[in-house]
């Protein structure tokens, strides 16, 4: 009877066990059924969900086909953008622009232009994304949308008639800005060009005219007084006085007959007096009185109170015969030479 | 010394300037401009850069004045292949005596005419620019010192620049004066003609010794130099250094860089032997004015705006001659 029981009990614990093991064998499958269908899920709920619709089913053919695409983006989808071209099965894409509408859901507007009549379909449209923490492009697509095109109604019993001209866009302010800029500038060209005319009218009224020209021999005239008076070589400077003769005479050339003979050597002088005809009589007396000034000047030769003499009187003589006569004179000298040497 | 004195010497001393012009002259016409060229560079001890097209008898104007003087003259063509002991001379083996000896290279003459510098490679320029300066030679470990008067005449042809090395602007700085050659005259070509076709070969004889050129030298340095003209020359080389402060801002941007020292010293001699050769005893403005585009044209350097106008260093001269007062 004992072993009877203890077998009993032994059969019973058996008999548990194999319910427990089944049990557990039914929760593991339980659980990994539920984590399938977890991943499935998870799987089912990452990629977007598009729907494609129109406003109407019924266009002219030419008319622009607005076809509004709408996304529910599930949140682990990094990015989403429509994957189309220039074109969608018959129909031309013009523009494709997203509709900000701050909500979950995004929103695309799909311009399209058919060419064709009939009914016509707008292909299932694609869009690529890619999943957060993937790198893989994966491609998702509309539904189709259905239209109808009609085609313009020809009557072929009635009259031909001409292509109609293309229409007038109409005028809008960016098309009148360029004119309107242009013009603004004219106007302010004319008023800059009216002010600039005024202020010189003005100018000109107060103007005042330069004092009258000394004419060149009066100048080298007094400056041969001035030089006179100096009485350089009887204080020994006799350097300085035929320095100061020949730069008279030069400047007087250079004021009188424009010749460069500051900047000249005496040769070159001589050179230049040639053409001259009031200096014809005067070229001996000319060379003479530069080489005595240059020996002074630049070879120590001492000449006698007889030559310093000489060489004024050349000086002034040349600036006598050489000085233009009262009808030569230009506008505006105020003194003849013959005044000046009256003067004297 | 008084001026009394430096200008009788000049008169004596300066009297064999005709007879050498005259003794050339037989063989050379026209070309008075290159020929009183050559003497300065003679009487002042510089060297001179000859720029012309071929033709224009400078081998022959050369050889002619080296006659004149009883001086030796040689002539060295310069190459690509060129090499400095082709120049100055080497040292060379004698397999009989089993010692080396010296052989002397074309440089050692009175008188040389580098023809078409440029074309050799810079080694060659800078040895015969260093005998020119130093006016010695070594070779080996033997220093030859060059005869005295010692003149080197160098040409460039200014219209093929193909192939060419052209001189750095420190070594056209030693030479004196850069002197440019132009085709004679109607006359004179006409007179040249004649004279070739003829076939007349005169000969020349030598009308002076390099003892009077010598002699002549130390002269032309007491030609008496007034401090105005010493200061001529001063406005005339600071203006190409510094031309705004001359009233010369218009060609400031167009000078790279002015004349240097060595301009004014060549200036100062070259007006000297000028008026020695004019034979006077003193320097006058027109010395000055005459050597200046010879002594400056090569000493400044125009910009490459100036270049792209065709401003020439000569326009930049003429025009700091033309603007600086004459004293």
């Amino acid at each position: 009877m004992q072993m009877t029981d203890s077998r009993i009990q032994m059969t019973d614990g058996r008999i548990q066990m194999a319910v427990c093991r089944r049990q557990m064998r039914v929760a593991r499958l339980t659980l990994v059924a539920v984590l399938i269908l977890l991943v499935a899920v998870e799987a089912g709920a990452q990629e977007p969900q598009l729907r494609a619709s129109v406003d109407s089913s019924e266009y002219k053919i030419g008319e622009w086909v607005w076809v509004r695409v709408t996304a529910e983006v599930p949140s682990g989808i990094s990015s989403l953008v429509p994957a189309v071209k220039d074109s969608l099965g018959s129909f031309e894409l013009l523009s494709v622009d997203e509709v900000p509408d701050g909500k979950a859901e995004r929103v695309w507007n799909f311009k399209l232009i058919a060419f064709d009549s009939g009914t016509v379909f707008v292909p299932p449209i694609p869009f690529s994304y890619t999943v957060a923490g993937d790198t893989v492009q994966r491609q998702a697509v509309t539904n189709m949308v259905f239209l109808t095109i009609h085609g313009v109604s020809v009557d072929p019993q009635g009259e031909l008639k001409d292509i109609k001209p293309p229409l007038d866009a109409p005028w809008k302010f960016e098309d009148f800005l360029p004119y309107l800029i242009a013009l603004v500038l004219l106007a302010l060209a004319v008023w800059a060009y009216r002010y600039y005319q005024k202020k010189k009218r003005e100018r000109e009224l107060a103007y005042v005219p330069p004092k009258p020209v000394i004419p060149p021999a009066t100048v080298a005239l007094a400056a041969l007084r001035a030089l006179e008076d100096k009485k350089l070589w009887q204080q020994g400077k006799v350097k300085e006085y035929y320095s100061e003769a020949t730069e008279i005479i030069r400047r007087f050339l250079e004021d009188q007959y424009r010749i460069l003979a500051l900047e000249s050597t005496s040769d070159e002088i001589m050179q230049q007096l040639k053409p001259v005809p009031e200096a014809q009589s005067l070229l001996k007396q000319f060379r003479s009185f530069l080489t005595t000034a240059d020996l002074v000047k630049f070879a120590k030769y001492a000449p006698t109170p007889d030559e310093h003499e000489a060489e004024l009187r050349w000086a002034y003589e040349i600036v006598r015969t050489m000085a233009p006569r009262p009808e030569q004179q230009p506008d505006g000298m105020e003194e003849t030479a013959e005044e000046a040497v009256d003067v004297r | 010394m008084d001026i009394k004195t430096i200008n009788e010497m000049i008169q004596r001393e300066s009297a064999f300037v005709d007879t050498l012009t005259a003794e050339v002259g037989k063989t050379i016409v026209g070309q008075k401009y290159m020929v009183e060229r050559l003497l300065i560079g003679l009487l002042c001890n510089g060297h001179i850069l000859l720029e012309g097209v071929p033709g224009l008898a400078k081998t022959l104007t050369i050889k002619s004045l080296a006659a004149a003087i009883r001086a030796k003259f040689q002539r060295i063509q310069f190459t690509p292949d060129l090499l400095p002991a082709d120049l100055i001379g080497t040292m060379m083996y004698n397999q009989k005596e089993g010692t080396f000896f010296t052989r002397r290279g074309p440089i050692f003459a009175n008188f040389i005419l580098a023809d078409e510098i440029n074309r050799a490679p810079a080694k060659v320029q800078s040895a015969l620019l260093e005998a020119m300066q130093e006016r010695q030679i070594t070779i080996g470990e033997e220093t030859f010192p060059l005869e005295e008067p010692f003149l080197v005449l160098a040409t460039q042809n200014p219209i093929e620049q193909e192939g060419t090395y052209p001189l750095p602007e420190a070594q056209v700085d030693r030479f004196m004066l850069k002197v440019r050659i132009g085709y004679p005259s109607r006359e004179e070509e006409l007179l040249i003609m004649r004279q070739n076709v003829l076939g007349e070969n005169k000969d020349l004889k030598p009308v002076v010794s390099p003892k009077e050129i010598l002699a002549a030298r130390n002269v032309v340095r007491q030609v008496y130099m007034d401090e105005k003209i010493e200061r001529y020359i001063l406005d005339i080389v600071f203006a190409t250094r510094q031309p705004a402060e001359f009233k010369l801002d218009k060609i400031a941007p167009m000078i790279s860089y002015g004349a240097s020292p060595r301009a004014t010293i060549n200036l100062a001699l070259a007006s000297k032997a000028h008026a020695f050769i004019k034979r006077r005893g003193y320097v006058i403005p027109e010395d000055v004015r005459a050597i200046s585009l010879d002594v400056l044209r090569h000493r400044v350097a125009v910009t490459y705006e100036a270049e792209a106008e065709e401003i020439t260093p000569e326009h930049i001269v003429q025009e700091i001659l033309n603007h600086i007062e004459v004293p």
